[in-house]
Order: C-alpha cells, then sequence, then structure tokens
C-alpha cells in the first residue's frame, strides 16, 4: 500500500514538472519547423545556396495566379480589370506588377546611362543606323505618341528602356493576354500577403477564391485560380477534414471499445493519463533539447499512441485473471512491459546514431514518449487502478481457442512455414522503392495541368529548377551570367526562357560607355543635325547635350533593384562572406540534363533543383532508416534470448522480423511503391510486434492474454488504420502499412510466441 | 425601365417614347449596318498610304509615305518608303511585328498596339467590335461614309480625343485628334484588290518567320 503511494506521488512529481516546464517553455515560444529540406544533415546548406533555395519557393510559393477567359480580347481585358479592382480590394492578396511609375523616376534621371543591350551595340557600332532607328519609329502608325514625348526625352532613351523591362505578352493596358481560335484570357499575378502554411491565410485565400469565382461567373466571366498557395489550403482543408474524421472516429472508436472491454470508465482514463503523460514529456523534451522540431517528428510522435497504448491495455487486462493462480504479480508485469519498452526503444535510439537531425528528433521523440507512458503505468496504475475489478467476463474463450489452434497448426506443419518464407522474400525482391514528391501532394491531376497552362501565359512565372551563379563581386556574377546565357542559346529544344539581371541591368562600365557615345553624337553634331531633320526646335539640342553632359555617375545595382522591383529584385542573392551570387530563373524546361550539360565547363555556375533535392532528402532517408531497422531486428533476439531463455527469446524475436518483413512482402506482391513514409510506419510496426510477442511470452496460455493483444491491435487500427482512407498518398501509405503489420502481427505472434506446451500448465477459462 | 401604361390608350405613346430612346442606338447599328454593307469584302486590299503627323514639339508635321497590304486573316504589312525605310506587321490582334526581324522597342510600343487593332477592324468591316471602346456617331450618303469615334473609357479618352474614318468601299482616311491638339491624318489612294500577296509584303512576312 505504502509502496503504492510512494510510486504515485513520484508520477505526480514528474507529471508536475512536465507541466510546469511545458509551460514555460511554451512561453519561450515553440518554434516548429515545415521546410523539409531542413531534414537534410547540417553540412549541406551553404548560405548563398541556402538563401537562392528559399528566394525562389517564396517566388512560386506565394503567387497566385489568375485566369481572366473571354470570347475575345476585349471581354478578356474587361474581365481583367474588374478583377483587378476587386483583387486590389482584398487584403490578403497584394498586386504583382511590373515596375510602378513612382520608382521609375529614379530610372529616367539616369536615362542616358541605360539602354537595353541590343540598342547599346548598335549605338556603339554603328549611331548613324541608331539615330536611322530612332527616326523611322517617329514615322510609323503611331508615331504621334512618340512625337509628344519629344520634348521631355527626345530620343525616347527612358520610354525605349521601361518597354525592354516589359515582356511581350503584356497588352497596353497591363495584363498578359494570349488568344487562341475561340478564346482570349488574360493573366494576373498577385502575391499571398501572409505564409503559404498559416492556417488563417489558407482559409482565408480559399474563402476570396470561391468569392471572387462566384463573382465573376454572375457577371459572364470565367475567372481560374491557381498557383501552389491554392493547392496547399486545398491539401490542408482536405487532411484536417480527414484527421477530424478519423481522429473523431478513432477516439470514439477506442473510447467505446474500453467501455464495453472493461465496463468502467476508469481503464478509458487510465489509458488516456499514459499517452498523455508520454506525448506530453516527449514533447517538451524534444522542443528543449532541439531549437526548431519538425512537423513529421509530432506527426509520427502521435502515431506511437499506437505502441504507447500496449503498456496500458496489458497492464488494465491483467485484471481479467483470478487472483492468485495465474495473476501476473507486479514485478512479472513491469518486467514484461519494461522489457517491451527496453526492445522498442533500443530500435529507436538506433535512429539517434544517424546524421540526419530528422531522424534524431524522431528517436527522442519515440524513447521519451515511450518511457512516459510505462513510468505512468509503473507507477500511477497501481495505485489508481486498485481494486479494477472486472464487472463482467467478456467470451475470453474465443480468442484463446483461435489462437492456440493456429499456434497448433503452425507448430506441426512447419513445411509451409518455410513456403511462406518463400513467398516472403520473393515478395520482398520485387519491392519498388520511390522517393516521388507527389507522395507529398494530394491526387489532383486536372489542377495542375491547368495551371501549367496558365504558367505559360504569364511572364513571371517560373519552373522550380534554376541556375546559381557565384562570383566574387556583382560585376563578376554578372559576367557570369553572360557567360551562362551565351552557352544557353543553343539549348532551344531545352528551355523555353531563361531570366537573368544582366539582360536588363548594363555593367557600369556600359553604362559610362552609353554616355561617353552619346556625348558624341551631341560633339559630332549628330544629335542637333537629328533633331533638325525631324522638325523640332533648335533649342532641344541644346539642351539635351546640356542633360548628357550633367549626368551623375553610372547607376549602381542596389538602386536600380530598388527602382525595377520585382521579379528582378528576387532574383540577387547578395553577399555573403565575399561571394556574390544570382539567380538565373528557368520557365518552360523540357530536358534538365541538356542544361546541366551546357554549364557543366562554367565556372562558379550551378544548376539548382529543388525538387529533385527533396527527393534526394527523402531517399538517404529510407535507405538509413532501412538499415537501422535492420539493425535492431537483429539486436533483438539476443536480448530477447537473455531474458525469455534461448528458444522462447528467439521465437520471440522472430515476430518483429516476420511481420515486417511479411508487410514488405505485400508491398512488393501488390505493386505499390516504398517509400520513406512505409518505412516510419515499419518502425511502429516493429514495436508493436515486439510487445505482442513478449506479452503472449510472458503472459502464458491465458485469455487475457489473447485479449490484451486483441485490444491493443484494435486500438492501434482504430487510431490510424483508418488512415489508410484518406487521400493524401502519404497519409494513406502510412495507415495501410500500419494497418497490414498490425494484421501480421496478430498472426505470427501465436504460431511463434506463444508459450510452449510443456513448459506451463494450460489454464482454460 | 417603363412600367405598361394602364391605359391602353397611351400604350402607344410609351411605345413611341421607348422607341425615341432607342433611336440612337439602333441608328448606330443602322449606320454600322450600311457602313459594313458599303465596305467591299475582299481576302487582299492593297495601296498606299501618306501619314501627316501634326505634333505641337515640331515645327513641320511628320510626313511619311509607303505602301500597304491588308490581309483579311492576318493583318496589315505596312511599309514606310519615305523619309525613312521601314516595314511592321499589324496583326488582327494588336501584335506588332517588325519587318526587319530585330524586334525591339518598336515593336513593343502599346500606341501601335492600338493602331493595329483600330486600323485592322475597320479595314475588316468588324465595325460592330468598335463600340465597345468607342461611342460610334456618322453618316452615309450615296458616295461615301464618315464615322466618328469618340472613346468611352478613361485611359484611351485622356490621350484622344475623336477618331474619324472615313470611306465609301474601302477605307479612304482616317483622322486621329489626341487631346492637346495633335493630329494624325491617314490617307489611303491608289487601292487595288489583288488576288494574291504581292512580292514586298510576302517577303516581310517571310522576314518575320511566317507568322
Amino acid at each position: 500500500m505504502g509502496a503504492e503511494r510512494t510510486r504515485f506521488s513520484l508520477w505526480l512529481i514528474l507529471l508536475l514538472v512536465i507541466v510546469l516546464a511545458g509551460g514555460w517553455q511554451w512561453q519561450r515560444g515553440v518554434m516548429l519547423e515545415t521546410d523539409i529540406l531542413a531534414l537534410l544533415p547540417q553540412g549541406e546548406r551553404e548560405p548563398l545556396l541556402q538563401r537562392a533555395l528559399t528566394r525562389s519557393s517564396q517566388q512560386g510559393e506565394g503567387l497566385v495566379l489568375w485566369l481572366v477567359s473571354g470570347d475575345d480580347r476585349s471581354a478578356a481585358i474587361a474581365g481583367a480589370s474588374w478583377l483587378e479592382q476587386r483583387l486590389a480590394a482584398a487584403p490578403e492578396l497584394t498586386p504583382l506588377m511590373a515596375a510602378e511609375p513612382a520608382r521609375t523616376q529614379r530610372l529616367a534621371a539616369h536615362r542616358y546611362h541605360l539602354l537595353p543591350p541590343a540598342e547599346f551595340e548598335q549605338l556603339r557600332d554603328d549611331p548613324q543606323a541608331w539615330l536611322a532607328d530612332k527616326r523611322a519609329a517617329l514615322y510609323g502608325p503611331a508615331g504621334w505618341q512618340r512625337a509628344a514625348q519629344l520634348r521631355q526625352d527626345p530620343l525616347f532613351l527612358h520610354g525605349d528602356y521601361l518597354l525592354s523591362l516589359v515582356p511581350d505578352s503584356v497588352t497596353e493596358d497591363g495584363y498578359a493576354l494570349h488568344c487562341t481560335e475561340k478564346r482570349c484570357h488574360a493573366a494576373l499575378v498577385s502575391r499571398l500577403a501572409g505564409s503559404n502554411f498559416a492556417l488563417d491565410d489558407q482559409a482565408r485565400l480559399r474563402e476570396r477564391v470561391a468569392a471572387l469565382t462566384t463573382a465573376a461567373g454572375e457577371r459572364g466571366l470565367e475567372v481560374t485560380a491557381g498557383g501552389l498557395p491554392l493547392f496547399v489550403a486545398e491539401a490542408t482543408a482536405r487532411a484536417q477534414r480527414e484527421i477530424r474524421i478519423v481522429g473523431s472516429g478513432s477516439l470514439l472508436g477506442i473510447a467505446l471499445l474500453l467501455l464495453w472491454s472493461f465496463r468502467t470508465g476508469r481503464p478509458l482514463l487510465l489509458a488516456v493519463s499514459a499517452l498523455a503523460t508520454g506525448i506530453g514529456a516527449a514533447a517538451l523534451v524534444c522542443f528543449t533539447v532541439f531549437e526548431r522540431v519538425h512537423v513529421l517528428t509530432l506527426v509520427f510522435g502521435a502515431s506511437l499512441v499506437g505502441v504507447a497504448i500496449d503498456y496500458a491495455l496489458h497492464w488494465l487486462t491483467n485484471c481479467f485473471r483470478e487472483q492468485g493462480e495465474s495473476a501476473l504479480d507486479e514485478r512479472r508485469l513491469l518486467r514484461a512491459t519494461g522489457l517491451a519498452l527496453f526492445t522498442t526503444a533500443l530500435g529507436f535510439g538506433l535512429l539517434a546514431l544517424a546524421p540526419f537531425p530528422g531522424l534524431r528528433q524522431l528517436a527522442l521523440f519515440a524513447v521519451v514518449g515511450l518511457s512516459g507512458a510505462w513510468l505512468t503505468v509503473a507507477l500511477a496504475f497501481p495505485l489508481l487502478g486498485r481494486g479494477l475489478a472486472p464487472l463482467w467476463r467478456p467470451a475470453l474463450a474465443w480468442p484463446q481457442r483461435a489462437a492456440s489452434a493456429w499456434a497448433t497448426l503452425g507448430r506441426r506443419h512447419w513445411t509451409w512455414l518455410v513456403g511462406a518464407a518463400c513467398i516472403l522474400l520473393a515478395g520482398i525482391a520485387r519491392l519498388e522503392p520511390s522517393d516521388d514528391l507527389r507522395l507529398l501532394q494530394p491526387k489532383s491531376p486536372a489542377d495542375l495541368s491547368g495551371y501549367a497552362r496558365m504558367q505559360r501565359l504569364v511572364p513571371m512565372s517560373r519552373d522550380s529548377q534554376f541556375f546559381l551563379v557565384r562570383g566574387a563581386s556583382p560585376g563578376q556574377v554578372l559576367a557570369g551570367e553572360r557567360r551562362l546565357l551565351a552557352a544557353l542559346e543553343p539549348q532551344s529544344a531545352a528551355l523555353g526562357d531563361a531570366m537573368a539581371i544582366s539582360e536588363y541591368y548594363p555593367a557600369p562600365s556600359i553604362q559610362r560607355a552609353t554616355r561617353e557615345a552619346l556625348q558624341d553624337l551631341c560633339n559630332r553634331g549628330d544629335l542637333a543635325a537629328w533633331l533638325k531633320q525631324v522638325g523640332a526646335t533648335t533649342d532641344l539640342a541644346a539642351t539635351t547635350c546640356a542633360n548628357i553632359d550633367a549626368a551623375n555617375d553610372p547607376l549602381a545595382l542596389e538602386a536600380w533593384l530598388k527602382a525595377v522591383g520585382e521579379p528582378w529584385q528576387g532574383l540577387w542573392l547578395g553577399c555573403v562572406r565575399g561571394t556574390c551570387a544570382s539567380l538565373v530563373a528557368l520557365s518552360g524546361v523540357r530536358d534538365l540534363g541538356a542544361l546541366r550539360g551546357a554549364a557543366e565547363h562554367l565556372d562558379g555556375v550551378t544548376l539548382v533543383d529543388p525538387l529533385a533535392r527533396v527527393s534526394t532528402v527523402l531517399g538517404e532517408y529510407r535507405r538509413n532508416a532501412s538499415r537501422w531497422l535492420g539493425l535492431a531486428l537483429v539486436l533483438i533476439a539476443p536480448l530477447l534470448m537473455g531474458v525469455l531463455g534461448p528458444g522462447r527469446g528467439l521465437r520471440a524475436a522472430l515476430v518483429p522480423a516476420l511481420t515486417v518483413g511479411s508487410v514488405l512482402a505485400t508491398l512488393g506482391w501488390l505493386g505499390l511503391p516504398f517509400s520513406l513514409f512505409n518505412l516510419l510506419a515499419l518502425l511502429v510496426v516493429g514495436g508493436i510486434s515486439v510487445d505482442y510477442a513478449i506479452f503472449n511470452a510472458v503472459g502464458g496460455r491465458h485469455p487475457a492474454t489473447a485479449l490484451a493483444v486483441v485490444l491493443a491491435a484494435l486500438t492501434t487500427v482504430l487510431a490510424f488504420g483508418l488512415l489508410a482512407l484518406s487521400h493524401t498518398p502519404l497519409v494513406a501509405a502510412f495507415g495501410l502499412t500500419l494497418a497490414w503489420g498490425v494484421f501480421y502481427a496478430v498472426l505470427w505472434t501465436p504460431v511463434l510466441a506463444g508459450p510452449g506446451a510443456r513448459r506451463e500448465g494450460s489454464v482454460e477459462a | 425601365m417603363l412600367r405598361p401604361s394602364r391605359t391602353p390608350g397611351l400604350r402607344w405613346l410609351w411605345t413611341l417614347l421607348a422607341g425615341c430612346l432607342a433611336l440612337p442606338a439602333l441608328a448606330t447599328e443602322a449606320l454600322l449596318e450600311q457602313v459594313g454593307e458599303r465596305l467591299q469584302r475582299a481576302e487582299l486590299v492593297a495601296g498606299e498610304f501618306e501619314q501627316s503627323q501634326r505634333v505641337a514639339a515640331l515645327s513641320r508635321p511628320l510626313v511619311s509615305r509607303g505602301r500597304f497590304v491588308f490581309e483579311r486573316e492576318r493583318g496589315i504589312f505596312w511599309q514606310v518608303r519615305e523619309p525613312v525605310a521601314a516595314s511592321l506587321i499589324l496583326t488582327v490582334d494588336g501584335r506588332v511585328h517588325s519587318g526587319d526581324g530585330d524586334g525591339g522597342g518598336v515593336a513593343g510600343e502599346r500606341a501601335l498596339g492600338f493602331m493595329a487593332r483600330l486600323l485592322n477592324s475597320v479595314m475588316r468591316g468588324e465595325l460592330e467590335t468598335l463600340r465597345e471602346s468607342f461611342e460610334v456617331t456618322g453618316e452615309i450618303d450615296a458616295r461615301a461614309w464618315q464615322l466618328r469615334l469618340t472613346p468611352s473609357s478613361g485611359p484611351l479618352g485622356r490621350v484622344i480625343e475623336v477618331i474619324e474614318v472615313s470611306g465609301n468601299r474601302s477605307v479612304r482616311q482616317v483622322v486621329l485628334r489626341a487631346g492637346d491638339g495633335d493630329s494624325s491624318r491617314l490617307n489611303f489612294h491608289a487601292i487595288t484588290f489583288p488576288a494574291a500577296l504581292p512580292d514586298y509584303a510576302a517577303a516581310l512576312r517571310d522576314a518575320a518567320g511566317g507568322r
């Protein structure tokens, strides 16, 4: 009695510590990491590359594309203008336009320095031809508009430079327009003001899109919206719905199951308290030890509930044994569950040895969580669960009889075991590992193709791959860009378009040369002659030449970037520790290999493929975790043999191995891809099967044992097997693997880990 | 909307009033129909143009002369021959291709796109589309027709005051008057309806990549 009280107070102290420390940690701020690249080992992330990856993902991540379709051009433009007004009133979206007039004034002040590259070459090589072209433009059908600018900008320097910044598809109304036979589409781009992953922003975005689409429909317009924020919002909404359904369904199911089995509410409360303590302790320790905890860790940790609840269930089903005879005393119970905990923790703990921060977090979470749950069972259950006598005895006979029959069958005809093993091996051989990123996205192929179509129409949208150009100074970076662009010139089959700062921003030396060339025009009297030819007044020449002479220093890159804004500002990555870098954005990538080859011999130029990197991360994790899983399965054997005796220990150790093997074989035979997430589920399955094996070996041939296993299996399936119904492939894979794992564990346990018939007296219920 | 009259006797009066209100719109429709009928629909229209642009900043008007071919499907091949040599293709949907093959500032200019669409609409006889951006008034008699286009939307109205288009079997003159007194006058003459694309236009089309 006293011992129980002591233990209970120990547990209370533990709980208090968790609550207090948790509160303190919560106050300090709880930081979640959502970037999957954060799972990479630290060494790989050099600062400029990291900045490039973040910038590139930000560029694509936050963009929402709008497509307004109409029967003809004017309908599309009118629709686009209406949508623009509505978007301007939407606080969660900011418009993404070409340079605003207020900022381009800075460019006007430097108009004698800034020329589009092709014009500069013409001015330098053949100034007369350049002047002739400028004059020719005056005599075109719209020359009157040019002529109207003559006073302020005689050679249309500022105007033509601004025009060179605007992509071809943009019309005079400022929209990107694309017309096919029957329809015209106008494209608008806006940026999500908040973050892709903030749940509130997502909800607001979806509402806004729905509202705008409906309002447009009422006016007879067709508006489509696309972009990564929408995908993420949809996926999250769907996942939330599913989690709510599955979560509440499984909680209800588990509660009902426990209530039905025990006919009182106390077991349920006890089980919940064990789980809460475990998960709470695990989360607390993780957030304290690691600066930022990855979302994947928490999700995985939640699935450990399926394992942690086994300890509680084993203890609770003990109350179905008659007092005295075959009841397990405290010590044996603790030994059994302790052994189960130890083996499972060992398996997960090995993950901590991997060089991946993500796996280390998983290991710590698992070990602490399971230990917390076990401690609750060991310390608090004796007192809290005292006097828990079953109010009824369920039909314990049937699981026990089924298990015995099945076990005897298995042991007598061991030849078929060999056959089963062969089938297993064959299935495993057929396994196809897959690190495809599409696992992370829900299936909606229609959205993706529509988005691809929209992307082609919008000038500022880019592919996720890009080139990273590095140099010791901005000038070197720009020179490197020019070399890269020259190398990409012949690759028109592999690439649609590339966008680099150097295509638009003339280097300071070129800016000075431009001004000198203009000064030459003045000194030679060519400008005066040109203006006279056109019919302008003579003082205009004098004023212009004076302005050219008075022109300041060239426009520096930073100032230019501030003036032109997006998208060029996003391409410049700045300088870190003596290295400067910029992005060269790509669109319409068709052949990555050709691009890589074209840029291979260039110094300081790297092709970066973020999607492939994520796949690589997933693949490395998968391989690493597989090794540790295999190692853990092997190490369990000597441990169990030491505790349970050689024969029983070995057979018990075979259970997790065969369970995992069976699941792998099933995946192989069904041709399903095998990814990191299947593997994570297999880790949990390993823990579960070890628990069942130990319960069976230690618990004796008593119906309560079978009941414990059955309850544990059912709760796990209820908690997580239902995830197999999810629309997200990742979640479905996890749930399916877990469900099969539980099924196979229940199958293999009686065959291998049942108590020997000679060792213990059989006790019939 | 007019409520139907309670008194049957007065109904004819309401109808007449309604009819009067609708008259201008009907008149425009009828006018455009008639002009459309008058304009000869041909696949190819060739001719010469003279363009005179009067701008406040310049002491004399900018005068250019050249020739053009209007192809119904593609657009207008516009070749300036005096005082400079320049070639353009003004497509139906408002894009402008420089005939010399190099893009540059000429091709991307917004005002050019507007002119391209305007000239193409008028020459194709798709006068209904004009009503989307302009208020159209005008007259037609046995020998000629005139249309006056006043911009109805803000941005366009700030730049252009009125556009006057006139012609008979084909478009003869387009006069653009800007708000600040500048004007641009386009005269078309020596109109013919060839059976095939003249050589210079074909060469232009090929130089621009067959677009």
